[in-house]
């Protein structure tokens, strides 16, 4: 066939070579011709772009003088004003963590250093102490307050995560049980009526005199739930790990410990990666429910910020603009996780070809598979 | 046996005694966290002069619910609020669940066009509702209904269905009297033809006489006024006749929709490319085109690997439809929380929460995995 090609090498044969396919191109087109002037108007031709809300009141569309003047307040919400530079060195301190995280070339023990005193660092920074002026944990809110809460629930949910899977995952009855029965009571709940549960129950499961910060019993139930789904994923992990790697880890005399900590759980991991960085993607979005029970989060300052009696009616435009910055997060982080799997996938077809190469192991054995790769 | 490095002299080495001892321990750490929470819990609601026991069900509610599936009223019950509660949460998901399947298959199915156009256009729609949060699509939802032209200009279809910033107004059936129970029987009957047609085991020729009359049955009844159409009427503040959803189920129902649909699509995307290469050329070999062999090959293959991941989706709009909360739609977590606010009774409130919210979850889940079972033996048994 003839290719014929359109703009930005697009084949033009692809769109109209049947009937059914011009009649699905044309489709197409008549929803974009429908969508795009209307949202463009709005968006761009019809919108004001200064003069505050008076130059609001006169357009027709967006009003993004609105979000360009609530920005302060939807980064940083109810922080106080004056200190506003702590949450935003808090901020770039967890990106830039979170950033380094993602690279493997950073994987391993100074990572795992790493995380709690950035998090002693960012915890000081947003509360204060030690020099700087006290801020109570009721005002900390914003974009730092998402990041903070999905950061520190998956960090802690981790090492619990991996406990109850290898807990669902033991031959031992009872502790099958309880994890089973704890995993998936957590997945069975709708994470709002987990939130909720942790913001009345709490207080009445602690001593008379103790009563713990809503944060912290945020935090709490966070953690719960992530590690719920830490678990779920890092079981199917230990699942994708050979049984002949704790035969053999058993046959050189390790005991449990031994074994799961330097053979089985090293390899289960390194397959899970993929999963729980969409679980980092999830919780990311999730921390938007802490709004229900009266924490400001970033979403909640956007929402809050429509309340301003002097912009009324922009909702809409905060809206886009949080949409935009949630996108940007987590169309980034999906991006990685499909870059990691790629990876990682290579990484194991290098190693079964080298493998075979050498004519080492037990490619040639009869009897014996090869080892099927870990992605 | 010698020691084994690394193992302390205490421990035995006997396999069984070990699991055993482990077990204990286990299980006296958790008896004891046990212990502790009751008897903080019991000391706390002392102190708080609190009383426990779920008697407060009975007690009449006094509250207002916006809307309401079953009927109710500020006399009615706490335990009916609830069940009202939990009846909006089944009605939102059930049309939601119906609305992301269908949307879903579609667009996963399109996302493998070979029409770039087409492909562009559906992979930034999963894209963008996959990577915002639920909760922010919701409240966008409700801003936008809010926008919308008030009743004097609200769109119309045809003067059927009107979609006005008090929610959207849609043409009910109305029954005539003595016709409910008929009606009832019937649907019940088309029910059963559907599932027997499905499953494959109602033979065709049968199916279609079934259908004649059904259908015959219908129209007869339009044609004596029993059974019609309720339109709905304009009127200057509102709409008469018809069903009303109301702005907050519209925006509940397109969020959870919108959102579930684009992880449904990248579901069927991956179960249809996961069916082998070799099922279409086999397929094509034999003559069928593109079309006959996505529907009559590829997709009853395609259902039996993607079952399990579908039904946590499902699972998962009835888990986010308590977002209602943020836009004020009383579902079962408003009716529970509300009771809670009301009356005190936190631990049998967030008692009865959770046993509603897994009844409903493990009901779905279980009818789906029985679903996927029967799939699997199925395709075991050709």
């Amino acid at each position: 066939m003839r290719r014929v090609r359109g703009v930005q090498g697009v084949s033009l044969a692809a769109l109209v070579n049947t009937p059914v396919n011009a009649a699905i191109t044309a489709a197409c087109v008549l929803l974009l011709l429908v969508a795009l002037p209307g949202l463009s108007r709005w968006a761009v031709l019809d919108a004001a772009w200064s003069g505050g809300a008076a130059g609001c009141a006169a357009a027709d569309g967006a009003c993004w003088p609105y979000v360009w003047e609530k920005l302060g307040f939807f980064v940083f919400g109810y922080y106080p004003a004056a200190e506003r530079w702590r949450p935003l060195a808090a901020l770039l301190l967890l990106l830039g963590l979170m950033g380094g995280s993602l690279l493997p070339r950073f994987w391993g023990r100074s990572l795992l250093l790493a995380w709690p005193g950035v998090l002693a660092g960012v915890w000081w920074l947003l509360g204060g102490g030690l020099g700087l002026q006290p801020v109570p944990a009721e005002s900390w809110s914003g974009l730092p307050l998402t990041v903070l809460l999905a950061g520190v629930a998956l960090v802690t949910g981790f090492p619990a995560g991996i406990l109850l899977a290898l807990g669902r995952f033991s031959g031992l009855p009872l502790f099958r049980a309880a994890c089973t029965g704890f995993i998936e009571l957590q997945r069975g709940l709708p994470l709002v009526s987990v939130l909720f549960m942790a913001n009345v129950m709490v207080p009445l499961l602690m001593p008379a005199g103790a009563t713990p910060t809503k944060l912290f019993r945020v935090y709490l139930a966070f953690t719960l739930v992530a590690a719920a789904f830490i678990a779920e994923v890092v079981r199917g992990g230990l699942h994708a790990v050979p049984a002949g790697q704790r035969e053999a880890a058993s046959a050189l005399g390790f005991g449990y410990w031994r074994t799961m900590r330097l053979v089985v759980l090293p390899q289960a991991l390194r397959v899970s990666v993929p999963a729980l960085v969409g679980i980092a993607i999830s919780f990311f979005k999730d921390t938007s429910l802490v709004m229900v029970i009266g924490l400001t989060d970033f979403l909640g300052a956007v929402s809050g910020g429509a309340h301003d009696p002097a912009w009324l009616g922009h909702d809409v435009e905060g809206y886009v603009f949080a949409a935009a910055v949630y996108f940007c997060f987590c169309f980034g982080a999906s991006r990685y996780a499909a870059w990691l799997e790629r990876r990682m996938g290579d990484t194991a077809r290098e190693a079964r070809a080298a493998r075979t190469q050498a004519g080492s192991d037990f490619a040639g054995v009869p009897g014996l598979p090869a080892q099927p790769g870990l992605a | 046996m010698a020691a084994v490095p690394g193992m302390a002299a205490w421990w035995p080495s006997d396999r069984r005694v070990r699991s055993v001892l482990a077990q204990a321990a286990g299980l006296a750490v958790m008896v004891g966290f046990a212990g502790l929470a009751a008897a903080t819990l019991s000391a706390n609601l002392a102190r708080l002069n609190l009383s426990a026991g779920f008697g407060f069900l009975l007690r009449p509610a006094g509250m207002a619910m916006g809307e309401s599936v079953l009927p109710f009223d500020a006399a009615d019950s706490f335990a009916w609020a609830v069940v009202a509660g939990a009846a909006n949460t089944v009605a939102v998901a059930a049309v939601a669940i119906l609305a992301a399947t269908v949307l879903g298959t579609a667009v996963g199915v399109m996302r493998l066009s070979g029409n770039p156009l087409l492909r562009a256009l559906t992979s930034g729609y999963v894209e963008l509702f996959r990577n915002t949060p639920l909760l922010l699509q919701i409240l966008f939802w409700a801003a936008l209904v809010l926008k919308l032209p008030s009743v004097r200009q609200a769109f119309s279809l045809g003067d059927w269905a009107f979609l006005s910033q008090r929610g959207l107004q849609l043409p009910a059936p109305a029954l005539g009297d003595g016709v409910a129970w008929p009606a009832v029987l019937a649907a019940v009957g088309a029910g059963a033809l559907a599932a027997g047609l499905v499953r494959g085991t109602v033979p065709r020729r049968m199916a279609a006489c079934l259908v004649a009359g059904v259908a015959a049955g219908v129209a007869g009844l339009a044609a004596t006024g029993a059974l019609g159409m309720e339109v709905p009427v304009r009127r200057p503040f509102g709409f008469n006749g018809g069903l009303r959803l109301t702005p907050e189920f519209c925006a509940l129902l397109a969020g959870l929709t919108a959102y579930t649909a684009a992880f449904i699509a990248e579901i069927v995307r991956g179960g249809i490319l996961a069916v082998p290469g070799g099922q279409w050329e086999a397929a094509r070999s034999l003559g069928l085109h593109d079309r006959a062999i996505l529907r009559k090959i590829v997709l009853p293959q395609t259902l039996r690997v993607i079952l399990p991941s579908i039904t946590s989706q499902y699972v998962g709009i009835i888990k986010n439809s308590s977002l209602a909360i943020a836009i004020g739609f009383p579902d079962l977590f408003w009716a529970v929380s509300t009771a809670i606010n009301v009356t005190g009774h936190a631990i049998e409130g967030v008692a009865v929460m959770m046993a509603a919210y897994l009844v409903l979850t493990l009901a779905l889940a279980t009818a789906m995995n029985t679903w996927h079972g029967r799939l699997l033996r199925r395709g075991a048994a050709r």
